[in-house]
């Protein structure tokens, strides 16, 4: 028998209810009879198993009505958890409420009567117990009909009561669900997030960042399609501090940016990438970008209803198709970089708050990925700038190096050809000087040498230090000219005068190398005496001469016995046209270029066959270019080369410039001007008077003296300023001539000194200064000089300008 | 060179300003103008002012008047009062040396 079919309630019930049952069942039998017997599990002695799982149980047996209400541990439920002990049993009342049981009723008096056996049963040891048991069993009869019912009425209200206590429980239930559901949303966000951010941690790639972003947060919050508009910077720059467009002709031509990344629920969406929203739309961005750029959320439900007054918007929303639309700002660096934007198209939507904030969050994250990609591409691009760089380096460096070495060589070929150079004369020198002091030490009449033999020698001496001479002067000038320090000191000059000069230097070497010299001279008058407005010409002498010389002595160095070299000079378009023609060896047409290049010969060979540093035609050509000439040259192997000069006249503005006079006296050549008259110095004429110098400097005082000496002059040498300025006065010299640097008292303060006196203020001052810059040359002027010379000091401009002064008076 | 012109080198050594000095660099001066017919190049060295000159040309007292060129070389001491000393001194009143041509300091 199936103790369930017996009962007349059988259902799951917290023991709550259990309790509320349980004193109806009393109530209703005490209501009977006073005597109604109520049996509770209590009579259970303690530790004994309970009766078929029966955890409590009331038994009521009175006349009239009798029940049995059991609570059994519900089936699944593990007994233990239930079992308790004597103390808690008598606890029993304080079991927590919502327990709950398998509550059983039953008014049937065989079931009743079936309890009663099995607890009197357990109740064996205790035979009171079991005798009252069995008056109890006894007494079960069927229940009266109207208390049966009375107690059904209660039994039904106390249950609709548990109904009720029951029912805020269902709802509880439905709220678990919903705060289920809201957590596995929560879980869904959190995952997406988490993959936005490992995939931001991941890929460097933004695009592929921002795709996959709009893909998932439409998945996510089911939207119809998730875009990401990215603002033009420059435009929103351009925008500046204004707030709002007054009127339409204000409106920016171009868009303030486009829809770059999108996601639709199907291809049937129009498409909005790309799309650059009307401008006429949104006359207050200035505004909206402020204020997405703090962080605005613009949630809008319904655009049918929110744009009912803007018809443009609408216009937009409807070619979109959005019906409802969500929009958060993506802020980089608390600058607004674009928008995320959610669109329902199909139905209105409510946005929900935990939407907006997931999409806020997405945002963020995004914003992170922007910035780091911001950052990585910066770094990139500064990588490759570096290694760009280190490549251009590389190759400078590459370059450098080749072109070091290329140096080096020139200068080791150089180095040896100059050493050479300047040996040969050396020792024709030094052995000459030696030949010739061993003679003279020896007694008179013992002589070895004759007169002749030892002037011989000492022209030789004479020759070999003035092609050293040439050759520093070469090497000094081709670097004075590279450093950028040689000024031109412009002076007027003869032309024919010049063109003697320098045929007459080189008419020896030409003689002994049996070479012809010609002159064709077409600057009318060829008398050096008189002087035609054509032949007078303004340039610097010293490097015209120069120019002419080298031409001159490279046309006879490289012409075999028998030729010819012709310099001819004429004017033209007021420049000076110096040609130098030869019947030499001729340069082959692609060595034409290197011809004009420092330390080159043409052909290494030649250094052997043609003595020479090299330096020549790369000094005359800087010397042209100085003078703002050209310089060309036409050459045939094996019949000869011709080079022509082209020099404009140089204007004669410089104040303080040189010796203005013109310089048509008999030629001065210096004292390399003659070299087949040995005898002596001899000038023309010997302008006399005492010259006083200042110098401490053995040599350039030791030159002047010579020179001065040689001209006739009388000299007194002082090497100290002070010292010299004392006996000035006493001297009376009619010129002083006076270095500039000088040690203790420096030349501008003795010139200044002897201005200032009166015994010597209306002496000549001739200033010697080695820096020959313009502003030192114009404070000997300005310190009261009458003149000043540039060292190192060339013989016949000192010359000239002593006699300049001295005759001057 | 000619014989009339011939050149001489000399050096006077002075002990700065001195009232000796001045007054031998003035004698000196005033023989050399009118008594002097050559062309004369005159070194005046301060021995306070350049010591190393003086100590070269082994040089003792102030004022020194050295006569370098033409051969011999000669020195005369004192503030060069006695002219006739000068004028011996510089070999001016002697005949001129042989016109041979070069001399040299050694």
């Amino acid at each position: 028998m199936s103790p369930a079919r017996a009962f007349s309630l059988r259902r799951i019930l917290p023991l709550a209810v259990f309790d509320q049952l349980d004193s109806v069942m009393r109530q209703t039998a005490q209501a009977i009879a006073e005597d109604a017997l109520v049996i509770t599990e209590a009579v259970l002695p303690p530790h004994s198993h309970p009766i078929r799982k029966v955890e409590r149980f009331v038994i009521v047996i009175s006349s009239g009505f009798s029940g049995l209400l059991l609570a059994e541990i519900p089936p699944g439920q593990s007994e233990s958890v239930q079992s308790r002990s004597a103390d808690e049993a008598s606890l029993a009342s304080e079991k927590p409420q919502w327990m709950v049981y398998q509550v059983g009723l039953t008014f049937e008096s065989t079931e009743i009567a079936a309890f009663l056996t099995d607890l009197s049963n357990k109740l064996q040891d205790d035979p009171t117990a079991i005798s009252t048991l069995r008056q109890a069993t006894q007494k079960l009869q069927p229940n009266d009909a109207t208390i049966q019912s009375e107690f059904t009425l209660r039994l039904a209200e106390v249950l609709a009561a548990a109904l009720t206590v029951a029912l805020p429980h269902l709802n509880e239930m439905s709220c678990d669900l919903a705060v289920a559901a809201a957590l596995q949303q929560q879980i869904e966000q959190e995952r997406l997030l988490n993959e936005v951010t490992s995939q931001i941690r991941q890929s460097m790639n933004l695009p592929d960042i921002l795709e996959t972003a709009v893909q998932q947060v439409r998945q996510l919050i089911q939207a119809d399609r998730v875009v990401i508009y990215e603002f033009n910077s420059s435009a929103i720059a351009a925008l500046g501090n204004r707030s709002r467009w007054e009127d339409k002709a204000q409106y920016p031509r171009t868009a303030y940016g486009r829809i770059t990344y999108e996601s639709r629920i199907s291809e049937s969406l129009p498409s909005t990438l790309n799309m650059e929203e009307g401008m006429e739309c949104f006359p207050d961005v200035p505004n909206y970008l402020k204020r997405y750029a703090r962080g605005l959320i613009q949630a809008i439900n319904d655009t049918e209803a929110a744009f009912a007054l803007s018809p443009c918007l609408l216009k937009l929303m409807r070619k979109v198709n959005a019906r409802a639309k969500l929009v958060v700002p993506i802020v980089v660096q608390e600058e607004l970089w674009g928008l995320l934007i959610a669109h329902q198209c199909s139905r209105p939507r409510r946005w929900q708050d935990h939407e907006k904030k997931f999409l806020q969050r997405i945002a963020e994250h995004l914003a992170i990925a922007i910035y780091q990609s911001r950052l990585y591409t910066q770094l990139q691009h500064q990588k490759q700038i570096l290694e760009q760089r280190v490549v251009e380096r590389t190759q400078e460096l590459g370059d450098a190096l080749v072109a070091a070495q290329a140096a080096s060589r020139a200068k080791t070929e150089f180095l040896a050809a100059m050493s050479h150079e300047l040996r040969t004369p050396l020792t024709c020198v030094i052995g000459m000087a030696e030949t010739l002091l061993r003679a003279m030490a020896q007694k008179t009449d013992t002589y070895t040498l004759k007169p002749q033999k030892q002037l011989e020698y000492l022209k030789i001496i004479k020759r070999s230090g003035e092609h050293l001479l040439e050759l520093i002067t070469d090497i000094l000038d081709v670097s004075q000219v590279e450093a950028g320090k040689t000024a031109l000191n412009v002076t007027e000059f003869s032309l024919s005068q010049l063109a003697h000069q320098s045929l007459q230097m080189l008419r020896e070497k030409a003689q002994s190398n049996g070479v012809e010299l010609i002159m064709d001279l077409r600057v009318g008058s060829q008398t050096s005496n008189s002087t035609s407005p054509e032949d007078t010409f303004t340039a610097d002498r010293r490097r015209v001469y120069q120019i002419l010389l080298n031409l001159l002595s490279n046309a006879v160095k490289f012409t075999p016995a028998g030729g010819r070299v012709t310099l001819r000079v004429w004017v033209e378009n007021s420049a000076a046209v110096f040609q130098v023609e030869d019947t030499g060896i001729g340069i082959p047409e692609h060595q034409h270029s290197l011809l004009f290049q420092k330390f080159q010969q043409l052909d290494s060979a030649y250094h052997r066959n043609y003595e020479g540093t090299g330096l020549g035609l790369a000094l005359t050509k800087q010397l042209v270019e100085l003078h703002g000439g050209t310089i060309g040259v036409e050459s045939t192997v094996g019949v000869g080369s011709i080079f022509t000069v082209r020099l404009p006249a140089q204007p004669l503005t410089q104040s303080g410039n040189g010796v203005k006079k013109l310089q048509t006296t008999a030629p001065v050549p210096g004292l390399a001007g003659r070299p087949q008259d040995d005898k002596t110095i001899e000038y023309s004429r010997s302008f006399c008077g005492r010259i006083v110098l200042i110098e401490d400097h053995e040599e350039t005082a030791m030159l002047v003296c010579d020179l001065l000496t040689a001209s006739g002059c009388q000299v007194v040498w002082m090497i100290d300023g002070f010292t010299a300025i004392k006996q000035i006065e006493m001297l009376q010299p009619s010129l002083v001539i006076t270095d500039i640097q000088l040690p203790g008292m420096d030349g501008y303060e003795i010139i200044h000194f002897l201005r200032h006196h009166p015994l010597t203020k209306g002496v000549k001052i001739l200033a010697l200064t080695a820096r020959a810059l313009p502003e030192d040359q114009e404070r000997c002027l300005a310190e009261g000089a009458d003149e000043y010379l540039a060292k190192p000091i060339q013989p016949y401009q000192l010359l000239d300008k002593v006699s300049a002064l001295v005759e001057g008076d | 060179m000619s014989a009339t012109k011939k050149t001489y080198v000399l050096k006077l050594y002075v002990a700065g300003n001195t009232p000796n000095s001045i007054r031998a660099l003035k004698t000196l001066n005033e023989i050399l103008e009118k008594d002097f017919q050559g062309v004369y190049a005159l070194k005046v060295i301060d021995v306070l002012k350049n010591p190393q000159l003086a100590e070269e040309d082994k040089i003792l007292a102030t004022p020194t008047l050295a006569k370098i060129l033409p051969p011999p070389v000669r020195k005369i001491i004192g503030d060069l009062s006695d002219r006739e000393k000068v004028l011996i001194g510089l070999d001016l009143l002697y005949e001129e040396l042989r016109d041979d041509g070069f001399d040299l300091e050694e």
